[in-house]
């Protein structure tokens, strides 16, 4: 169920005093399964983006398809489109609202018409999916548990309705360190398991580690789009577009300053690591 | 006086739990006037419960606080001790009461009775002191995350204090933001000569600092110089903390037999690995 948009272009206030042009003429394709990050500098279009995907805002021109079908013609069924695209807003512990967290998830699958039987094995597997065991959680309140914890009820939430598409936009902001690497890596998990996602986040360590391709945004047009190699790799570019380099990036970048020769396309840290040990092991010879 | 906080076998409970060990316990913490202690930890640790209490928000249930030379659990002098250690939150939006900046800054000292004619320098001392003296005007809305607790930052140096705490003030705040605040904090500790108390569970915050402190189930496990505390990898795995990218290379490089001397930032690794490879 890839994504097409064609000449995607929204801006806010048209006709006004105030109209601003928040994307340009955006034609890309999401592939099915693939792990798609969004980057770029507050301002450059990433949420208009997210959002005009999950079909919450009409573009200006432009189309959007999923599976084919143009989401915003006449008559297009948008509880489809609800169904299949699920998205997870920035600090969505904020949107919990149940007495118990097994009520908090079952809310969407409960509006979407499903039996309560149903409901009941979509929110346990939900639960499964993020590691929240059914037994020790479904009686608690949403509000006495950890930040990383609400974080992982209210994706449980979204997945409740087994959206085929994931976006997610900023998850792992506010969450401690090993929230962090614990909430990537059952990201990483959905996405192996045939979800696709698409992520915006600051923290390009876990995008170079995690994704499969990287569209960076500027001024609201796309700017760099790749692997996480090939976009990571172009220091200059990223630094244009106000953006920061991986940690990696930013070794390699001071080595080959100081005339060492090393590959810019290494972006994670095992690589790095492999990399320095080749290079201060053959200083003997 | 040169211990400006001191803490001796202080205990809390909080009330509303029944857990059975508290949430701090028996915790022994001295600041030097001048000082930037980092206290690092995993949520639950206790390290927000104790940055509460340096500033009489929360009185020890058992055992004492001194603030300033102060206890802090005699009511007479909360007032004396907020005057001296202020406090900055986690969420900027929280934090300020104002549509205006200058107005947001001046409700401390309007609070303190700061003749008017005065206020208004302090006003401007305080947003100069974090880079925001321009935006004096601005609605705080307007401001970005970073700009914004460097405003809620202005609001608490315009009552003069001579300790700050900032309690995981850069957890929201996205990389720009959480630079613009370490750099101010930095600059009120070594030019402004603030002691400086950050609570924090980023282990890269704190390569600045004089101490870390790294508190694991109420209690301080243990304490000493960024350097010192970076190296113990079993004391982080048990805190539960994450080293930085750069003493985590430098670290997995030397067990797999490249010793390139301890890193704690991308800069200090990149000269370890030119040094070593001039070595030959």
């Amino acid at each position: 169920m890839p994504i097409t948009t064609e000449g995607l272009r929204f801006e806010y206030a048209p006709g006004t005093p105030f109209s601003h042009v928040a994307l340009e003429d955006i034609s890309v394709t999401i592939d099915d399964g693939s792990f798609t990050s969004l980057i770029g500098h507050t301002g450059s279009g990433k949420s208009t983006f997210i959002q005009l995907i999950a079909g919450l805002i009409k573009p200006t021109a432009g189309k959007i398809y999923l599976d084919g079908e143009d989401i915003n013609q006449k008559g297009y069924d948008k509880k489809k489109l609800r169904r299949k695209i699920g998205v997870l807003f920035q600090y969505p512990e904020y949107q919990l609202f149940e007495e118990t967290v097994e009520k908090d998830i079952a809310f969407g699958p409960t509006k979407a018409g499903f039996t309560e039987d149903e409901v009941a094995v979509k929110v346990r597997k939900a639960m499964e999916l993020v590691g929240l065991d059914y037994e020790t959680f479904r009686e608690k309140s949403p509000f006495e548990l950890s930040g990383g914890e609400k974080r992982k009820v209210a994706i449980a939430g979204v997945l409740a309705t087994d959206p085929q598409i994931l976006i997610l936009d900023e998850p792992i902001a506010g969450l401690d360190p090993i929230g962090r690497q614990d909430f990537m890596e059952m990201v990483r998990d959905l996405n192996r398991g045939g979800k696709t996602v698409i992520m915006i986040s600051h923290n390009m360590d876990d995008l170079a580690e995690y994704s499969t391709r990287v569209i960076a945004l500027y001024q609201g047009k796309v700017y760099l789009d790749g692997t996480p190699n090939e976009v990571f790799s172009r220091y200059g570019h990223l630094k244009r577009a106000g953006l920061d380099l991986p940690e990696t990036g930013k070794v390699i970048q001071k080595l080959r300053d100081r005339g060492i020769d090393i590959d810019r396309e290494i972006i994670t840290k095992d690589a790095l690591i492999r990399e320095l040990k080749k290079l201060l092991g053959g200083k003997d010879d | 006086m040169e211990e400006i906080i001191r803490s001796e076998g202080l205990t809390y409970r909080y009330e509303t739990e029944t857990p059975k060990r508290p949430a701090l316990d028996g915790v022994d913490l001295r600041v030097r006037e001048g000082e930037f202690v980092a206290v690092l930890g995993h949520n639950g640790s206790g390290k927000s419960t104790l940055a509460k209490h340096i500033n009489a928000l929360l009185v020890p249930s058992e055992g004492k606080m001194f603030t300033n030379g102060l206890d802090t659990s005699e009511e007479d002098n909360v007032i004396e001790i907020r005057r001296s250690a202020g406090m900055v939150f986690q969420n900027p939006d929280n934090q300020i009461v104002a549509t205006v900046v200058e107005e947001d800054v001046a409700f401390g000292p309007e609070n303190l009775g700061v003749r008017q004619e005065d206020i208004i320098e302090k006003v401007y001392l305080a947003l100069n002191m974090v880079n925001m003296g321009d935006f004096g005007k601005r609605s705080p809305h307007m401001l970005s995350g970073g700009q914004k607790q460097r405003v809620a930052i202005a609001g608490v140096l315009a009552m003069d204090p001579k300790i700050i705490i900032f309690d995981e003030s850069t957890s929201m705040l996205d990389p720009v933001g959480r630079k613009e605040v370490m750099a101010t904090i930095n600059y009120l500790n070594k030019v402004e000569k603030k002691t400086i108390v950050l609570i924090t569970h980023f282990m890269e915050e704190t390569v600045d600092a004089d101490r870390v402190v790294v508190m694991i189930k109420g209690r301080i496990e243990d304490e000493g110089t960024p350097g010192e505390i970076f190296r113990k990898r079993d004391l982080l795995m048990r805190a539960g903390l994450i080293p930085p990218f750069a003493s985590d290379v430098a670290y997995r490089l030397k067990d797999e037999g490249f010793d390139i001397g301890q890193a704690l930032t991308v800069d200090e690794l990149v000269e370890g690995i030119c040094r070593s490879l001039q070595k030959d």
